[in-house]
């Protein structure tokens, strides 16, 4: 699903032709890849860094802080049997999501607050894949409300945490260190992974959960 | 006991985690079909009419299983849900778009013509000023650029001599910038207008400029709304508050809310003060204009008894027990807890 291209990833594109963000397309024995670019997405940037990922092509995803579906597109790209319910409740991104929906059938556009999941239960199932990038204070408890609501049991989530939305007083280390805190306190998941996003991004830190 | 069920296929009750015993079908077009969901809740109402007993403790059921009790495939269930979340989230962000968008875009573009003349004026003074370096205007471009159409110009100059085509360029360009500097004014005029519709009091208060930047900076009258005076005084100075809470600095006591003419023309010693009674009178005037939208001019109650206070320097502490009876000067507009509009 996702090749590496000398030092580049790229995934095979759904939508011929199409580039998203202003990637690079690429031709391999006829097939076209579109790259992925590290620095414009937290996914990106942990697969470059060698960190797994159990996405598989008929999974359901939820994404959680959606944006305008940079690293959704990539997903989009994975998902050829699956389906990805991208939430975010900034009108102006989610302006540029629901265009790219249109284009790509698996792609399913939520216009509401991750912190409130009970608002999009009416069409969202159960999940196999929860990813979250969402710079919130109080990330940890969005992800698990959501988890507790939508993750199938051994599901996977992927967090993106940045400390600055956290606590901007505060060392990055703590702010990660508090984080898994509160996670394993939740009872919810297990931590499989986590990896600092240096140079990618500044402050970061990528988590990979599986429910318990 | 049964369950209630929204879900992009329909509404359903259901028994026993597994029977359905009502249905009602949305419609195959999906705008249609959004604008029913928006019926749930009357729907809902009607079902308690009918006496089903209804089920609130469980955690809702999973839309597509329900959808799966009638013979709706996981395929069609997700098909259908993207047809009907993208028409409702269609007609979500276009409910989003106010007029209040159309100031920070007006205020954006102002922006940018000033950067923009500013930058095309440099040119042009150092262009002309080859053929008439006498011709000096200081801080009033507009002028520079009237007295150039003009074309008079002293006798003895030491400027180069120019030819016709050389002077029908150069002024063909100054004609450019003349047509962006009436397009500010446009603009500015436009902004006034705009402002005194989508927030009159901020309007009064701040002047069109100064208002339409805290709407911008803010991210929208909605959001300004709900931030507090505290917030306001200092949007625009993020980097120094940031630098405040990371290395205990002073804190900045001003952001742009300093254009304000009553803040900047104050002595230094006073604008911390009066951006501060500014910002807290900004804060409940973006409020009223956000949930009311009518004209409060009684915003502006006891201003100037604040600045004579601030002039003459600190409340003595047997003033201020004085004041304790007398009613605060904003309560007028207080929006109440519980009003219909207080929360959403």
């Amino acid at each position: 699903m996702i090749i590496r291209l000398g030092r580049n990833i790229a995934t095979q594109n759904l939508v011929p032709g199409q580039a998203v963000y202003g990637e690079d397309l690429i031709k391999r024995k006829g097939v076209e890849y579109r790259v992925w670019e590290p620095r414009r997405s937290k996914v990106g940037a942990t697969l470059v860094k060698g960190m797994k990922f159990p996405l598989r092509e008929n999974h359901l995803v939820l994404y959680l802080g959606v944006a305008s579906g940079t690293t959704a597109s990539h997903l989009s790209d994975m998902l050829t049997k699956g389906m990805l319910f991208g939430v975010d409740f900034a009108p102006r991104v989610l302006r540029d999501f629901v265009l790219l929906a249109e284009t790509r059938s698996n792609l399913i556009p939520v216009f509401d607050t991750a912190n409130k999941p009970e608002h999009y239960r009416w069409v969202v199932p159960q999940v196999d894949f929860i990813v979250q990038d969402v710079a919130q204070p109080n990330q940890a408890q969005i992800l698990i409300k959501n988890a507790r609501m939508f993750l199938k049991k051994n599901g996977h989530a992927f967090v993106a945490v940045k400390s600055r939305s956290i606590d901007v007083t505060a060392k990055p280390g703590d702010v990660f260190k508090q984080f898994k805190q509160e996670v394993k306190a939740s009872g919810e998941f297990e931590i499989l992974e986590d990896i600092r996003l240096e140079p990618f991004e500044r402050d970061h830190m990528a988590l990979l959960l599986r429910k318990k | 006991m049964v369950q209630l069920a929204k879900t992009p296929v329909g509404f359903f009750v259901v028994a026993m985690r597994n029977q359905v015993v009502e249905f009602e079908e949305l419609s195959n077009q999906p705008d249609k079909a959004a604008e029913q969901l928006l019926t749930y809740e009357e729907w809902v109402t009607r079902m308690k009419q009918k006496g089903y007993d209804i089920e609130t403790d469980e955690p809702a059921l999973d839309p597509m299983k329900v959808a799966e009790l009638i013979g709706v495939s996981e395929s069609a269930y997700l098909a259908r849900s993207r047809e009907v979340s993208i028409a409702v989230a269609k007609a979500a962000i276009k409910k989003h778009l106010k007029r209040d968008l159309l100031v920070v875009q007006t205020v954006g573009a102002l922006d940018d013509l000033t950067k923009t003349t500013n930058m095309l004026m440099n040119r042009l003074t150092e262009w002309y000023g080859l053929h008439y370096p006498e011709l000096k205007v200081e801080e009033d471009q507009e002028k520079y650029l009237k007295m150039m159409v003009q074309g008079r110009k002293v006798s003895d100059s030491m400027g180069m001599d120019l030819a016709e085509e050389d002077l029908h360029i150069i002024m063909d360009y100054a004609d450019s910038i003349r047509e962006l500097f009436r397009r500010k004014e446009a603009l500015e005029a436009y902004l006034d207008r705009i402002m005194a519709q989508v927030a009159p009091n901020v309007h009064v208060l701040a002047g069109a400029n100064l208002g339409a930047r805290l709407i911008a900076r803010a991210g929208g009258l909605e959001a300004l709304s709900r931030m507090p005076g505290s917030t306001i005084q200092v949007l625009g100075a993020e980097k120094a508050l940031f630098k405040h809470i990371l290395k205990g600095v002073p804190p900045p006591k001003h952001g742009v809310i300093f254009q304000h003419p009553l803040i900047s023309r104050a002595p230094r010693e006073q604008r911390g003060k009066l951006a501060r009674s500014m910002a807290t009178r900004l804060a409940i005037a973006a409020k009223v204009d956000f949930y009311s939208g009518d004209l409060r001019p009684s915003l502006m109650d006891g201003w100037a008894e604040r600045v004579k206070e601030v002039e003459q320097g600190e409340t003595k502490k047997s003033e201020r027990s004085e004041n304790k009876g007398k009613q605060p000067p904003f309560k007028s507009v207080r929006v109440k807890r519980g009003d219909k509009h207080g929360k959403k």
